[in-house]
């Protein structure tokens, strides 16, 4: 699904809202949410564009802030898919990840040196025994 | 069709090829039984498992979510959800829900069983834990289940076949915390290899547990089950829902109706049935299947099929430390958990208790989310930021079952209105949490967020009740020694229909306050044990 220059404008307008500058990383717009953020998402997840062009259709003309803050209380789904792709766009942002020190769920093995559990943390547990009711004679 | 089996039709069918039809048909082929699964479902398709790649918060939400109303795939059927506090979570394909499930495999306590000689309320379980425990131990062998032995929360048993997973920094601080408060704590039980385990690989912490597990390190049955049930002999068929159960002139069930991905329907015949498609989809089985004889729904004397829908409310705690935790990683899964205020205590204006499994949070799109911050705690607009840093990689969650005690009137009907895409009623939930379950879940949260401080907290979130979270769905077709109060006997034979079984968490009397996957494998092993013991003298069409 294609979104022309003006819907994407009236996008950046909205994203701006939920995610702003701050604490040193960019606003929304500036992340190109809705540039390549936006085709990104929707490459990933197209089921998403069908309701985000009908959003935008009803954004058009309307100021950004109010149209969000009508979406919050009174359209639960609307809201839904704004907050789900916008965020989703910015933090496939590499330059956000990087800010962030996000670097993905990537593996971290079980070190069997390392992770061992300290079996002496569990004395007190036990110590105060039982704390299960047994099955009734 | 034919009313009568021939020596050529299986002797058991089985609906669903989630936990309890993959446990059962083990064992059923085992004994030499030839066995028919049903699945509407396909197999999981794990290219679409994303873990490590910049996309995998966002896809994660589509195909591995736990809505069928939000995933509509071809395999799904809708769920009316408009009268009910909680949304159905569920997952129709060759492994069911443990595809989806955090895999906290937690056995249920001794008073679970015996909620009405201890606490004066629902109904006593037809078998006690100690009857359970060998199906125990024998289910968590072939589910590769880790964690670690001596928990004083249950009766002293055997090993686990696997090592606990590690506690990371977060477990370290909330197990101190509950040692200097006198609460209990424990290394967690989970369906998860912390080490490679028969198919099972290692674990590698990605916190991606329930939407598709990389590694293939979770016990889920598509892995653990079926592949090799298939290679004993088990036919299983995909794509094949079942629209309705046939039944013959002696009140005998002759097979099953299913709708094939094309839209064209089969009958299979067997001498035995059994529904393993989950507190919904089983009732659902049973209503669709009214009939002349059986008007109120299939097994639905006592007038109990759909009713009694117990889906454990659940709420979230959510810690924020200074310290650095790593919480973007771990199981998903649980690290320890909690059973300290599990047991009745009057004094705090409820019955029953609740379970704590200590989680970590995810990644940053996570972050943002309903689950498991709570819909009224966004971080949205001008200290998005701020929030966000507290929350990523510095944050613990404790995750809160809430038992659910048995409602007459919280059942499953099927929609006058809404359809499947094959044009078969889809089930409609009526459901509203009950005063005790509102009370206990109150109390518990707020215990938690002590917990977390104690542990450190700088400040605490908390999620209420989280909508959907409807994964655990048990009670509607409830088992019981007396056939006016109860669908099914203690081995999950329907009263009224001596060659019909249900062995899923439909037939749990009580929900207990634990997740559920381990009871249900364990008590799908009785059963089926039961009826493999008994086969000789099972009546089947003649």
């Amino acid at each position: 699904m294609n979104f022309g220059a003006e819907e994407r404008s009236l996008l950046a307008g909205l994203a701006d809202i939920l995610i702003p500058s701050g604490d040193g990383l960019p606003p929304a717009s500036d992340a190109g949410v809705a540039g390549e953020g936006l085709d990104q998402v929707l490459a990933f997840r197209p089921d998403l564009g069908a309701g985000l062009k009908k959003l935008l259709g009803q954004a058009a003309n309307r100021n950004s802030e109010e149209f969000v803050a009508q979406l919050r209380s009174s359209d639960p789904a609307g809201y839904g898919l704004l907050t789900e792709l916008v965020p989703a766009a910015y933090f496939l942002n590499p330059q956000v990840r990087e800010k962030l020190g996000y670097h993905g769920q990537g593996p971290r093995p079980i070190d069997a040196r390392t992770d061992a559990l300290d079996e002496s943390l569990l004395q007190a547990v036990k110590n105060r025994g039982p704390i299960y009711r047994p099955t009734p004679k | 069709m034919s009313a009568s089996v021939t020596e050529s039709d299986p002797d058991v069918l089985i609906v669903g090829a989630g936990p309890t039809g993959a446990v059962a048909a083990r064992r059923f082929v085992q004994a030499g039984m030839k066995v028919v699964v049903l699945e509407q479902g396909d197999w999981p398709d794990y290219s679409k498992a994303r873990a490590g790649h910049p996309d995998f918060e966002l896809t994660a939400g589509r195909y591995w979510s736990g809505n069928p109303n939000r995933r509509q795939a071809a395999a799904d059927y809708p769920i009316e959800d408009s009268d009910s506090d909680i949304s159905a979570v569920l997952y129709n394909a060759v492994g069911g829900g443990t595809v989806i499930y955090a895999a906290h495999w937690q056995r249920n306590m001794p008073s679970d069983f015996r909620v009405r000689t201890l606490d004066g309320v629902a109904e006593d379980w037809p078998l006690s834990y100690e009857e359970l425990e060998p199906y125990y131990e024998r289910v968590e062998a072939d589910f590769g289940v880790s964690g670690l032995a001596g928990d004083p929360a249950f009766p002293s048993g055997k090993p686990l076949p696997l090592p606990p997973a590690p506690l990371g920094a977060m477990g370290r601080r909330v197990a101190r915390a509950h040692d200097r408060l006198g609460w209990h704590w424990w290394p967690a039980p989970n369906a998860i290899a912390t080490r490679a385990y028969g198919p099972l690989n290692a674990c590698t912490q990605r916190a991606a547990c329930m939407w598709g597990c990389v590694e293939h390190a979770k016990g889920s049955v598509d892995l653990t089950h079926w592949p090799q049930n298939i290679r004993a002999g088990v036919r299983l068929v995909t794509g094949a829902r079942v629209r309705r159960l046939e039944i013959n002139s002696q009140g005998l069930v002759t097979g099953a109706v299913y709708v094939d991905r094309n839209g064209v329907e089969h009958f299979q015949r067997a001498a035995v049935t059994v529904l393993g498609a989950n507190g919904i989809g089983t009732p659902r089985i049973l209503l669709l299947s009214a009939s002349s004889r059986f008007p109120g729904g299939l097994a639905n004397s006592s007038g109990l099929v759909g009713r009694r829908l117990m889906m454990h409310p659940f709420g979230t705690v959510v810690g924020l430390f200074d310290e650095d935790l790593g919480s973007t990683h771990g199981l998903w899964g649980q690290h320890i958990h909690c059973l300290e205020f599990y047991e009745t205590d009057s004094a705090r204006g409820f019955v029953r208790g609740a379970k704590w499994g200590l989680q970590p949070t995810g990644g940053p799109l996570s972050m943002t989310r309903d689950y498991p911050w709570g819909a009224d705690n966004a971080i949205w607009e001008r200290d998005f930021h701020k929030q966000l840093r507290k929350r990523l990689g510095h944050s613990a969650m404790w995750g809160i079952i809430a038992e659910d005690l048995p409602e007459q009137e919280n059942r499953v009907v099927l929609d006058p209105a809404l359809k499947d895409a094959d044009g078969i009623p889809a089930p409609k939930l009526l459901y509203r949490m009950s005063e005790n379950s509102r009370r206990l879940l109150q109390f518990h949260l707020e215990r938690a967020r002590e917990s977390l401080v104690a542990a450190g907290a700088v400040e605490t979130v908390i999620a209420p009740l989280i909508r959907e979270t409807g994964w655990h769905l048990l009670g509607t077709a409830t088992m019981g020694t007396d056939r006016a109060a109860s669908v099914v006997n203690a081995w999950g034979c329907c009263h009224d229909v001596p060659n019909l079984f249900v062995f899923d968490g439909s037939i749990w009397p009580t929900s207990s306050g634990m997740n559920p996957t381990a009871t249900i494998a364990a008590l799908a092993l009785r059963c089926a044990e039961q009826l493999v013991e008994g086969r000789r003298h099972q009546k089947v069409p003649a």
